[in-house]
């Protein structure tokens, strides 16, 4: 594989808008259940002070995917910018991949009993577009980068966030640049 | 995770004990005095068995009809590789059934066999080997669809399953079920030292799950997901349940069937094995319900 | 596993029954979800679209269409503020037009609120709402007994076709105002002679940004690339807000001040500003009348004590916001609606206006103090104006004209019941949900029961629908050509008809035209609608030369190629000419105290808390929601499934109330009860739900709500506002 494509997401800008993860439904058309991609709201006993704070979250197109490796038919596959590719054409909906996946990415869809997945819109990608949610976030928290050794050098980039699986388990093409917090006068 | 995955309970629970069965019957046939009458028994029933399994298998695909690609990844899917053992096993097994309709005589194969039908001897002459052939090889090639079978489960994201827990419950399974439903099927077929070897092995197999139950259990606290899992059977009664009816129960009947003069207690044996079975089943359930996945945790 | 096996099988029938109602839904959702995304085809057309709901980014978008199918939307690049983007419910639109809940035909419900509806032809529904008319008009001797309820549900000018429809009929009775912003319009109409904001993309150019009681990431995230790009610039980020939002979560310093007392903070800062010399005397002097008077108020009697001690803001607080909002030069204020939601509301956005004027930051790019504007709506209004028919009796109001008999939207269930000569009998509604955004739901839905007659255009089988007679289908902005302004940036933009009226939709004015037919087809005459003109037509018949100039355009056409920005200065009010009586800045406003307010921006003391209720509810906007639009849609809720109310931590344990248990949220009026979040982004003495409507669910914040006036509104929009702010509750475990 010549190179790793993957998301950093900033979570200092991330006001949890949902744009995101609501254009990837437009994008395609996903029915209700199936959330390719998720914002979460972190807890916010993890701060020192109370706050809304985000991250968001679609398939990490791992380095190491568990999806791929539990797959019977071959429906994943790892393209060579590391992109993994869920295809529901061979897909027999066994959900093995929804098991093995730590962060519940692939997900079942219910009408067609097939598992999806964020694809990373590898075709705007091919077409040299951004993919749709990184389209749509506002602030622009969220961007498709190239997961490498020179990214991870950079000062505030980090391979987790709290409440999240270790990155040991799959080695997820994800990054975060850490919440930070401003000074608050509160009543309580 | 922490559904009733029912196709799957009863594919793995029925699944063991065919293939339970077909092993204990190997293990009969080693001293060459497996009855004939018990074989084909055995062979009938645990076809039929795995049959359900394997249909039961497909009921928890999205697309059963497309079952079949599921061979396509040998390479690093256990599912896959689960079910090509499977189907081999199948496949062995259509060999042993095709053997069972060639033995016509009710006696006991092997040194003692008196009569020996004329096709097996046109066939080649020594059918008691073929058959301990046939059943040796359906059994291993059972057994590493069974070890299959666990590994799928064997996910560096369950903690509870990440382990060698799976394969080794899966296997005691197939040791005392099969070993239970040979007793119940064999009857008056069976000699009483293949009784007490088969009543041996069932207590051996209880033991030792309820030995390994207590080590896995405390292995799991070691890990935040798995004390989850812990906790979940723990503190659900059906837990409780499978402890009474699965190693309690079994343990005080296998004693006193095994302490009985003849080891005739036909009532006895077929209440443990229904005990038993209820108890693996339940198990089985827990084991999908209880799992824990590691997983995000936020607030929303 | 059984079960999971038999909602398989419910999702396929699902599936198979929306197809017989609408094949396009199928296929549209059963494209392969690799495939969907294939690059536009030759058969794919797009066409401009804009969101037409009432929030301040009114966005322009991008609708793509096959086979007369809306496939996805996208953001317009071509728009400067929303910039090739959309928000999660701009997203949502194609679960909104295809959505299966949608109202398809023209229906009836008998009797009222059963929930028994059977499909009726259009032609049945106009001849019911035709004859209830005219039999009415008959009983009474004027259309007066009808009521239109019409206000922000779709913001097209081509959708005021709905008040055209009623001067048609003749003098009806109207509700009037609006609930969202009154006070703080006429709060900026005596300072300023108008509500008027400066260019929101020249908030970039401010070196320190307020944002008072202004939840920007949930409301208006197009504002946020533009206050990030000014940090980015140095600028300092202050948000003040009662509740710790996501906007303020960001902020460099928030600060949880106590509701209402918003003046009072502003007030200490003047005091702390004046104390040190740091206003613009020249400005301040220069523009306005009344401004020393005020200092002297200030200097006699306001402290910095006393100002700490009410808004809960500690004093070296007050000092530093003070220093730097003075001296950062431009600084920039955004007064956010929700601020003004209080019975001293109006006055609190004054004294906000006067710090503005006193630091000089008025009229200058990168300042202002920001509430909103209407300079790009000056379209025709021409589906509105109609004559009445001849012959036609109406109202006569306080100045002896005959026309509509106006009753306070505010106070809408208290107003038509209390009409007497003659009474309502009957109501129309259209882009008005009442049924859940007015206060006192318990009153609406007894004022409602007592009608004759109700008939609501509506897409979704709401509150409001649930209580009416006949439901007429209305069409999405998708389907019908509209022209949309917006009261916050300064572009406009056009509505193409993307795709054909789904089912029988149709729009308000091709109701009326339809209404129009059929009445005088039972009595010549009797309604003065005109029955010809297509869509198109209809829009084309809204624009001027005022805003053909305004825009830079010839012809309305020109929108299709992308929306256009009016041209007008970055900063309002920069020319000086400010549109009050004497045409300066009204420190002292002879308007506000002829209306019985003070001429000043003084101190009005807040709303008590009662010592029975002592929690304040807050109900503000919702993240999923527009109102009551949006959160019924699928996808909202799967992401959204359930409301919640936020309490604080300290506030729960008194009640023994834990996270997820469900309580009971009650005063005089009504109760609601609703799932518990616990959380310290609320304060201990204040609680939070947001308002909306949820598919399935009688969840409606306002059943506590009374309908308490804010202090101003009268004077620009005909009624005062509505103190929704100041709504106080007891709370128990349900
Ligand atoms: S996030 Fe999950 S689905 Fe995506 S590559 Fe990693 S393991 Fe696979
Ligand atoms: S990359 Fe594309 S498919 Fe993946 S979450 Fe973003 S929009 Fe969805
Ligand atoms: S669109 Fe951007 S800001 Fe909004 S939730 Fe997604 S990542 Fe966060």
């Amino acid at each position: 594989m010549s190179k790793q494509l993957g998301f950093l997401h900033n979570s200092e800008k991330c006001v949890g808008c949902r744009g995101c993860e609501i254009a990837c439904k437009n994008e395609y058309q996903i029915e209700a259940t199936p959330q390719w991609r998720k914002v979460f709201q972190l807890h916010e006993d993890d701060f020192s002070l109370p706050t809304r704070m985000f991250f968001s979250m679609a398939c990490n197109h791992c380095a190491h995917p568990e999806c791929l490796r539990v797959c019977p038919v071959k429906a994943y596959t790892k393209r060579e910018d590391g992109i993994v590719i869920h295809d529901p054409n061979r897909c027999i909906g066994c959900r093995l991949c929804t098991m093995a996946c730590p962060y519940d990415r692939p997900q079942i869809n219910p009408a067609k009993k097939k598992v999806e997945k964020c694809n990373l819109c590898y075709q705007r990608i091919d077409q040299g577009e951004k993919p749709a949610c990184v389209t749509a976030c506002i602030p622009g928290a969220l961007e498709l980068v190239e997961i490498n050794d020179s990214l991870d050098q950079k000062t505030g980039i980090l391979k987790t966030l709290p409440g999240l699986p270790s990155p040991k388990i799959t080695s997820p093409s994800i990054r975060f640049i850490g919440p930070k917090q401003g000074k608050q006068i509160r009543r309580d | 995770m922490g559904d009733w995955e029912w196709p799957l309970i009863l594919f793995t629970v029925l699944g063991q004990i065919a293939i339970g069965i077909i092993l204990m019957l190997w293990w009969l046939a080693r001293n060459r005095n497996l009855n004939i009458q018990l074989f084909k028994r055995g062979v009938h029933v645990s076809g039929g068995l795995l049959l359900i399994a394997l249909l039961a298998s497909l009921f928890h695909l999205g697309h059963p009809e497309a079952a079949y690609r599921a061979l396509a990844h040998l390479g690093s899917s256990w599912l896959s590789r689960e079910i090509l053992f499977f189907l081999l096993t199948f496949l062995a097994w259509i060999y042993l059934f095709r053997l069972s309709r060639q033995q016509t005589s009710s006696h006991t194969l092997g040194s003692g066999a008196s009569i020996i039908t004329t096709a097996e001897t046109a066939a080649g002459g020594q059918p008691t080997s073929n058959l301990s052939l046939g059943l040796g090889i359906t059994s291993l090639l059972g057994l590493l669809g069974i070890a299959s079978s666990a590994m799928i489960y064997v996910l560096p994201r369950v903690p509870a399953w990440n382990n060698g827990g799976p394969v080794l419950f899966f296997l005691l399974t197939t040791g005392l079920l099969g070993a239970l439903c040979t007793l119940v099927l064999g009857g008056n077929l069976l000699q009483t030292a293949q009784k007490k070897l088969l009543l041996q092995v069932s207590l051996g197999c209880t033991i030792f799950s309820l030995i390994l139950s207590v080590i896995y259990g405390s292995m799991l606290s070691a890990s935040m997901e798995g004390a989850a899992s812990l906790n979940y059977h723990l503190s659900s009664p059906l837990f409780w349940v499978r402890a009474l009816v699965s190693w309690l129960a079994p343990l005080l009947l296998l004693v006193i069937i095994l302490k009985s003069p003849d080891l005739g207690k036909k009532n006895l044996i077929l209440t443990v094995t229904l005990l038993v079975g209820l108890g693996e089943i339940l198990g089985r359930a827990l084991f999908y319900l209880s799992a824990t996945g590691i997983q995000i945790t936020a607030l929303f | 596993m059984k079960l999971t096996r038999r909602k398989f099988l419910g999702g396929a029938a699902a599936v198979a029954a929306s197809s017989m109602t609408l094949f396009n839904f199928n296929l549209l959702t059963n494209s392969p979800s690799a495939s969907a995304a294939d690059q536009p085809s030759e058969a794919i057309k797009t066409f401009r679209n804009v969101c037409p709901r009432n929030c301040y980014d009114t966005c322009g978008m991008i609708t793509y269409v096959e086979d007369g199918v809306l496939k996805k939307v996208e953001g317009d690049p071509k728009h400067g503020y929303t910039n090739g983007k959309l928000c999660l419910k701009g997203y949502s639109y194609p679960r909104r037009v295809y959505s299966p809940d949608r109202i398809k035909y023209p229906m009836k419900q008998s009797p009222r609120g059963s929930g028994n509806w059977t499909r009726i032809s259009w032609d049945e529904a106009m001849d019911t709402i035709a004859k209830k008319i005219l039999d009415l008009k008959k009983r009474y001797g004027s259309t007066l007994p009808i009521c239109l309820d019409k206000y922000s549900g779709n913001f097209g000018i081509v959708h005021y076709g709905i008040e055209g429809t009623m001067s048609s009929i003749g003098y009806t009775t109207r509700a009037v105002g609006t609930p969202c912003w009154p006070a703080g319009i006429d709060a900026q109409t005596y300072d300023f002679g108008t509500l008027y904001s400066n260019d929101p993309e020249d908030m970039v150019n401010a070196k320190y940004i307020i944002l008072w009681g202004q939840n920007a990431a949930w409301t208006a995230i197009h504002s946020l690339p533009f206050i990030n790009e000014a940090r980015e610039r140095g600028a300092k980020l202050v948000v003040i807000d009662p509740i710790l939002t996501s906007t303020a979560s960001k902020a460099d310093l928030y600060i949880q001040i106590n509701p209402s007392t918003d003046g009072a903070l502003a007030l200490g800062m003047a005091r702390y500003i004046i104390d040190n010399n740091w206003v613009d005397w020249e400005y301040a002097r220069a523009n306005s009348l009344g401004f020393d008077e005020w200092v002297e108020y200030v200097k006699k009697s306001i402290t910095l004590d006393w100002a700490s001690e009410k808004t809960g803001v500690p004093k070296d607080i007050i000092m530093e916001i003070a220093r730097e909002y003075a001296t950062a030069k431009p600084a920039s204020m955004w007064v956010g609606y929700g601020m003004q939601r209080h019975t001293n509301g109006g006055q609190n956005v004054r004294i906000i206006d006067a710090l503005g004027v006193m630091t000089g930051n008025v009229g200058k790019s990168g300042g202002g103090v920001n509430y909103g504007h209407l300079e790009t709506w000056g379209f025709n209004y021409n589906a509105m104006v109609n004559a009445p028919p001849k012959g036609s009796k109406g109202f006569i109001g306080p100045d002896g004209k005959e026309g509509d008999r106006a009753i306070n939207m505010n106070n809408f269930a208290h107003d038509v019941s209390a009409q007497s000569d003659p009474p309502v009998k009957m109501l129309w509604l259209a882009c008005r949900n009442p049924g859940a955004q007015d206060p006192d739901t318990n009153a609406i839905e007894k004022m409602f029961s007592s009608m004759e007659f109700v008939v609501t255009v509506d897409s979704f089988f709401n509150k409001t629908v649930e209580m009416s007679d006949i439901v007429l289908p209305a069409t999405t902005h998708f389907e019908d050509w509209d022209v949309m302004a917006s009261y916050w940036h300064y572009w406009v933009g056009i509505n193409q008809r993307a795709i054909d009226p789904l089912y029988e939709c149709k729009s308000d004015v091709e109701i009326a035209i339809e209404l129009s037919e059929k009445m005088n087809a039972l009595e010549p005459g009797s309604c003065t609608f005109p029955t010809s003109g297509t869509p198109e037509e209809w829009l084309a018949k809204e624009f001027n030369p005022g805003i053909h100039q305004m825009l830079g355009i010839n012809d309305y056409k020109e929108l299709i190629d992308g929306p256009r920005k009016a041209k007008m200065p970055p900063a309002s009010w920069s020319d000086g000419n400010f549109r009050t009586p004497s045409k300066k800045i009204e420190i002292h406003s002879e308007l506000a105290e002829k209306n019985g307010l003070p001429a000043l921006p003084i101190w009005v003391d807040e709303m008590k808390t009662p010592e029975k209720y002592p929690i304040r509810f807050m109900t503000p906007h919702p993240q999923y929601a527009l109102h009551s639009q949006f959160q019924n849609l699928d996808w909202m809720m799967t992401t959204n499934p359930e409301p919640k109310v936020e309490i604080h931590p300290n506030l729960a344990a008194k009640y023994g109330i834990t996270e997820g248990t469900m309580v009971k949220i009650y005063n005089d009026l009504g109760s609601i009860t609703v799932k518990a979040h616990l959380t310290r982004t609320t304060s201990t003495n204040v609680i939070v739900a947001y308002e909306a409507w949820y598919k399935n669910s009688n969840f409606n914040v306002n059943y506590t709500l009374k309908a308490i006036p804010s202090d101003m509104g009268k004077q620009a929009t005909g009624n005062d506002g509505l103190a929704f702010h100041d709504n106080f509750v007891m709370i128990e475990k349900a």
